[in-house]
Formats: C-alpha cells, structure tokens, sequence
C-alpha cells in the first residue's frame, strides 16, 4: 500500500505509483487481446431446438451469411420454421427431402447454410446436401463451433 | 497512466456485452450443379486417395502409380490398410502426402450412421496432421446418392468444403489453424 499510494500522495498526485499500474494495465491488454482472440462479434445463434449442440471443429473461418436449415434431434428447420420430422426422412428411402426442397426454392437465395445437431447422421446431413445441389444451391456451408471459442 | 486504464476499464465490458463466447466456424462445400462433376485431379504418383469409415477404423484404398520404368497414368496399384483411429491415420497419409506431395484431394467415405461431429473432426485431420498439411481439399461422399455423380468443388480457396450425397468437395482453407 506505501508503494501504491506513497510518492503519488505525497507528490499530491493520483496516489498510484506508475510501477505499481503497469502490471495492471498489461493485465488488462492481455484480457482485452484475449476477449478479441475467442469471442465471435456474430449474434448468438438461435437453436431450433433444446439441447441443440453443434459440432466440434478445428477450422476458424467465419460463416457466411445464407438461407438457415437446422438438423435438431426431432425436426428440420429451415430459416427457423418446422419443415420436416427427422424420424420419417431417415427412414425414408427418399434422397430429396422434398419439404425442405420446395422451402429452398420458395426462397431463391444462391447460399445454404447447414447447422446440423452433432449427433446428426451423416446420411441425413447427405441427403440435405443433396437437396440443396438439386434446388440450385452451390455455395453451402457447414457450421461448427471453432476451437478458438472460450 | 490511469486514462489508459480508464481506456481498457471501458474496452472490456464493452467487447464481454457486445461479443458472443461461442464463436462459429462455417466448413463451406463446393456444390456442383446437378449435372456436374468434378474435375479430376492432376496426374501424380498418388492417383486416387479414398478413406472408408468401418467398423475396424478407417480404410485406406490408394491407387499408387508403379514404380516400374514403362509405368504411365493409370498403371496403378492398389494399397489399402485399416487404421484403428485418427493419429495412426494421419500417420499413414502423411506417408502418402511424401510421396505425392502436389496431392491435395481425398475422399471421406462416412457410413451412414456416423455423427456430423465425427465428420468434422474426420475432416479437420485429414486437412492437418502433426506434421503438417495433409490434405486440404476434402471430398465427402454421401450415402444418399451413387457414388458416380460426385460434386464440384466452387473453386474457392481458404474454405473447407464438403460434399453432397453424390460427393461434393471442400475447398481448401487458408486459416492455418493449429492442428
């Protein structure tokens, strides 16, 4: 305490001894340098469902803007609106997801931007995949959670 | 002294309320059109590179060309190994990648029931070994369609890409992330 506020309040200064600030202030960069290193300016994504966990993934490229279908546990959602059951289309021995198809028509945009639940089946993944390819989507995206998040 | 304190004092609320703690990747797939395909990778001593999801590990099929002095493109053999987890098969591509290091396109065979999560971690280590670069351009097959009508990679460097049921390719990213 004689250190911090010795010289200064003698001097009728601040009270706080240069010395004694700069750890602080290294602290506080290396916080601020930090916080900017792992956190994402993007908004909060907006599950479509409780529990809803995306995967895993080393790559840090941010994700782009497009047309939003979810693969939760129960459902498929496109731009956040139930569009499908996830039970009856993996049964289903069709490869067009056809509800999710016209949707993506109806919308008419040139990107897709897949977040799917990280215990989704790959073969659903494909086969929404597939859906998009044949709605004329050619930029499709793949979204995870990056490593880099705190 | 103390404004840069006050400074950093005001940065820091303001980047904790303003940011998100979960920051998003996005793996972009190059889809080709319906009727396309993709184009074939230039010719090397590795002329094929296929990994299968079973029940043992992973299947590694290369089609390596031979090392006989009248060999061309297209006189390959066929190497295959199954590797129990994903160190031991980056060890075995990276083997590959020494001996076809132009090679940047492999296929990922996922079975039907694997989970999204699998893939993607699938994915980020055949793009990235201990080592080094592996594979940067990946190309996902799908169960959904025949493995013939594969996809098109957009042509687009620094993303990753996958592909669709036919097979459609990742591009490469440019991030450099750390393996």
């Amino acid at each position: 305490m004689r250190r911090l506020f010795g010289r200064g309040a003698r001097s009728g200064g601040s009270g706080l001894s240069t010395a004694a600030l700069s750890p602080m202030v290294d602290l506080l960069t290396i916080l601020l340098v930090a916080v900017l290193r792992t956190w994402s300016a993007d908004p909060p994504m907006q599950a479509p469902e409780a529990g809803f966990k995306l995967p895993l993934s080393r790559e840090e490229v941010a994700v782009g803007r497009g047309v939003a279908v979810d693969i939760g546990l129960n459902g498929l959602y496109v731009e956040g609106n139930r569009a499908g059951s996830v039970a009856y289309w993996i049964k289903s021995d069709e490869v067009l997801v056809t509800d999710v198809y016209e949707l993506l028509q109806v919308m008419a945009g040139s990107k897709v931007v897949i977040r799917a639940h990280e215990d989704a089946p790959w073969e659903l993944v494909g086969k929404l995949l597939f859906t998009a390819q044949q709605a004329g989507y050619a930029d499709v995206e793949l979204v995870a959670v990056s490593q880099a998040s705190l | 002294m103390m404004s840069v304190i006050a400074l950093m004092v005001l940065l820091l609320p303001m980047a904790l309320m303003t940011t998100s703690s979960e920051k998003l990747t996005g793996l972009a797939l190059g889809m080709p059109g319906p009727t396309e395909e993709i184009p074939p990778e230039p010719p090397g001593p590795v002329e094929a590179l296929r990994v299968v999801r079973v029940a043992e590990g992973y299947a590694v099929a290369a089609q390596v060309r031979r090392t006989d002095v009248v060999t061309s493109a297209g006189d390959t053999e066929l190497k295959e190994f199954i590797e129990p987890d994903l160190a031991s098969l980056q060890t075995r591509l990276a083997s590959f990648k020494k001996m076809d290091e132009k090679r940047e396109r492999i296929t990922l065979a996922p079975a039907a029931d694997t989970p999204t999560a699998e893939v993607v971690r699938w994915m980020d280590a055949v793009r990235r070994g201990p080592e080094g670069e592996l594979y940067p351009r990946v190309i996902l097959e799908t169960v959904a369609a025949p493995p013939s009508g594969s996809a098109e990679p957009d042509g687009t460097s620094g993303a990753d890409g996958t592909s669709g049921a036919d097979g459609t390719e990742a591009p490469a990213p440019d991030d450099g992330s750390a393996p």
